[in-house]
C-alpha cells in the first residue's frame, strides 16, 4: 500500500507534469488520424510501471523514450519502411529542451482558464471545496443538496480538471519543436508506404 | 483496500487516478487569486471559450466516456483522502465533517481528516482541537495527536498538543486512550471519561480529574477566552503568545514565577499587560517588529 502511494507520488511529480508535451510533439511526429491518444496512454502506463522509480528523475526524457520505443514498435508491426520517419523518431530520443518549468503564475492562469470552463454546478462546488475550504456537507447544506451529489459535482469537476491539465502544452516545447512541424507534409506521406 | 487493490490491478487506472489526484492538489493553487463562484457569462466571453474547450471536449468527452474515466472519479470519491483543515495564528474555526461531526480549531491548529468506511481517522498535525463526535458504532472514531492514539464513540473532548505531552480534556461521553505497544481494542485500555483528562507522552497514560473550573478553563478558547487561575507569568504568556505572531517575552527570569488570574481575549493581550503593570511591578516594552518584553520595575 505504501507502495502504491510512493509510486504514485513519483509519478505525479517526475512523470504527469510532461503529459501535455509529450501529447503535442506525438502530434507533430504522427500522421493525421493516427491514435496520439491511445498512444500517450500506453507511455503513461508503462512509465507507471518503471522498475525503480528512484532512477527516473528526468521525467520528460523518459517518457519520450518509452513513446519512442513504442512508436518503432508500431511502425515494425505495421511494416512501415519510411526513413524520414524512424529519423524522426530521433526527435523523441534526443530531447534537450529543459524538463519543464512551469511557474506558479503560469499555472495559476491556466487553472483560472479551466474553471472557466466548468459546467455552473460543478463549478461551485469545486470553488467553495478548494478555495473557501468549505466541508462536503457544509457546501451541501449552502447549495440545498445531498452529501452524494455534491461529492459527484466535485468528482466530475476534478475529472475536468485533470483532462484539462493533461491536454496542456507548455510554451516553451511549443517553440523548440516548431521547426519539426514544418516537415510534417513530407513525413506524412512518407509514413503511408507499406510493404 | 479496495481503491489500492482498484489501482494496482492496472496501470491505466493508476494514471488516471494520478491525474486526478495531481488535478486536485494543483488545484489549491486558486486561492492565491480565486475566481468567482458563478462563471461570467456574457455571450461573447461565452464563444471565446468554445473555440479554447472544443478540442478540449472532443478529446476529454472521448476519454470520460471510458470506463476508466467514470471508475476513476468513482474510485477518487472514495479514497478516503486525508482533507486538511488549518487555522492561522490568531485564527479560530469551526469545521462541520460529512459524517456529521464538529471538529473545532484553535489558534495556528491542522487536523488531517479521512472518513473511511470502515473507521474515522483523524490526526490533530498541530496545535488544538475540540472533537464533537456524531454518534457511528460501525464506525469508531480515531484521534491520533502527536503520540498519543484515542477512540471515542459519540462523545466530546478537547486535544491539545503542547511542547512534551498531549493533553486530553473529556467533556463528554468516554475516550479510550492506547497504552505503549498495546492497540486501542486492548482490554485494559484506560478509559477517560467525561469531566477528566490526561496527559500523554509515548504511550505513558496518566489520567487526572478535573475541577468543574479546569474544565471549562481548558475550553475556555472556544469562547476567544484565556482563563487565568494562578498560573505562572510564565504560563500565562505562553497562552497569549499560541495567538500572537510577535510574542511577549520575559526579559527578567524573576518574573516568571509571579501568580496571575483573570479573563481576557485571546486577542486582548494589551488589557493583560495594563492589569498586569497596575498589579505588580512589571513593565511591558514595545520593540519595534511588535513583541513585547516584559522586565521588572524599578
Amino acid at each position: 500500500m505504501d507502495d502504491v502511494a510512493a509510486r504514485l507520488a513519483w509519478f505525479k511529480a517526475v512523470i504527469l507534469p510532461h503529459e501535455g508535451a509529450l501529447k503535442a510533439r506525438l502530434r507533430r511526429l504522427t500522421p493525421p488520424g493516427f491514435d496520439v491518444d491511445n498512444l500517450a496512454a500506453e507511455t503513461l502506463a508503462r512509465a507507471y510501471g518503471a522498475h525503480e522509480i528512484e532512477r527516473v528523475t528526468a521525467g520528460r526524457s523518459y517518457l519520450f523514450a518509452i513513446a519512442r520505443n513504442l512508436l518503432i514498435d508500431t511502425a515494425r508491426r505495421d511494416a512501415i519502411v519510411s526513413l524520414d520517419f524512424v529519423a524522426d523518431l530521433d526527435l523523441l530520443r534526443a530531447d534537450h529542451s529543459t524538463e519543464a518549468a512551469i511557474t506558479a503564475r503560469s499555472e495559476l492562469r491556466r487553472l483560472q482558464a479551466i474553471v472557466d470552463t466548468l459546467p455552473p454546478q460543478s463549478r461551485r462546488v469545486f470553488l467553495l471545496r478548494r478555495v473557501q475550504e468549505f466541508s462536503l456537507a457544509e457546501i451541501a447544506e449552502e447549495m440545498s443538496l445531498s452529501v452524494s451529489t455534491v461529492e459527484k459535482h466535485l468528482a466530475k469537476a476534478v475529472l475536468l480538471v485533470a483532462k484539462a491539465l493533461a491536454e496542456h502544452e507548455d510554451i516553451e516545447v511549443e517553440r523548440s519543436t516548431g521547426r519539426f512541424g514544418r516537415q510534417a507534409g513530407d513525413r506524412r506521406s512518407g509514413l503511408g508506404v507499406r510493404r | 483496500m479496495a481503491i489500492h487493490d482498484w489501482i494496482a490491478a492496472d496501470a491505466r487506472h493508476a494514471v488516471a487516478y494520478a491525474r486526478m489526484e495531481a488535478a486536485w492538489e494543483a488545484s489549491a493553487r486558486l486561492r492565491a487569486d480565486p475566481p468567482p463562484l458563478e462563471a461570467k457569462s456574457s455571450a461573447a466571453e461565452a464563444s471565446a471559450r468554445t473555440s479554447a474547450i472544443s478540442r478540449r471536449q472532443a478529446v476529454g468527452g472521448l476519454m470520460a466516456a471510458s470506463a476508466v474515466g467514470v471508475a476513476t472519479a468513482a474510485a477518487w470519491r472514495y479514497a478516503g483522502r486525508p482533507q486538511l483543515y488549518s487555522t492561522r495564528v490568531g485564527e479560530r474555526r469551526s469545521v462541520l465533517l460529512a459524517d456529521g461531526s464538529r471538529v473545532e480549531l484553535n489558534t495556528a491548529s491542522a487536523v488531517e481528516v479521512a472518513l473511511g468506511r470502515r473507521e474515522r481517522r483523524v490526526r490533530l498535525v498541530r496545535g488544538e482541537a475540540l472533537f464533537q463526535v456524531a454518534h457511528d458504532k460501525a464506525r469508531p472514531f480515531l484521534v491520533d495527536a502527536g503520540t498519543a492514539r484515542l477512540r471515542a464513540v459519540g462523545t466530546a473532548f478537547n486535544v491539545r498538543i503542547r511542547e512534551n505531552v498531549v493533553e486530553l480534556t473529556v467533556t463528554e461521553g468516554i475516550v479510550a486512550v492506547a497504552r505503549r505497544g498495546e492497540s486501542l481494542a486492548a482490554p485494559r485500555a484506560p478509559h477517560i471519561l467525561a469531566g477528566a483528562g490526561a496527559v500523554i507522552r509515548s504511550g505513558a497514560v496518566a489520567p487526572m480529574v478535573l475541577a468543574s473550573q479546569e474544565l471549562q478553563q481548558r475550553t475556555a478558547w472556544r469562547d476567544g477566552v484565556i482563563e487565568l487561575d494562578g498560573e505562572t507569568l510564565a504560563q500565562a504568556v505562553d497562552e497569549f503568545n499560541r495567538y500572537r505572531a510577535q510574542p511577549i517575552v520575559l526579559g527578567d527570569e524573576r518574573l516568571a514565577n509571579i501568580r496571575v488570574g483573570g479573563r481576557f481575549e485571546v486577542g486582548e493581550a494589551d488589557k493583560f499587560l495594563l492589569a498586569l503593570g497596575s498589579s505588580f511591578a512589571v513593565e511591558s516594552i514595545r520593540a519595534a517588529d511588535g513583541s513585547v518584553m516584559l522586565v521588572a520595575r524599578p
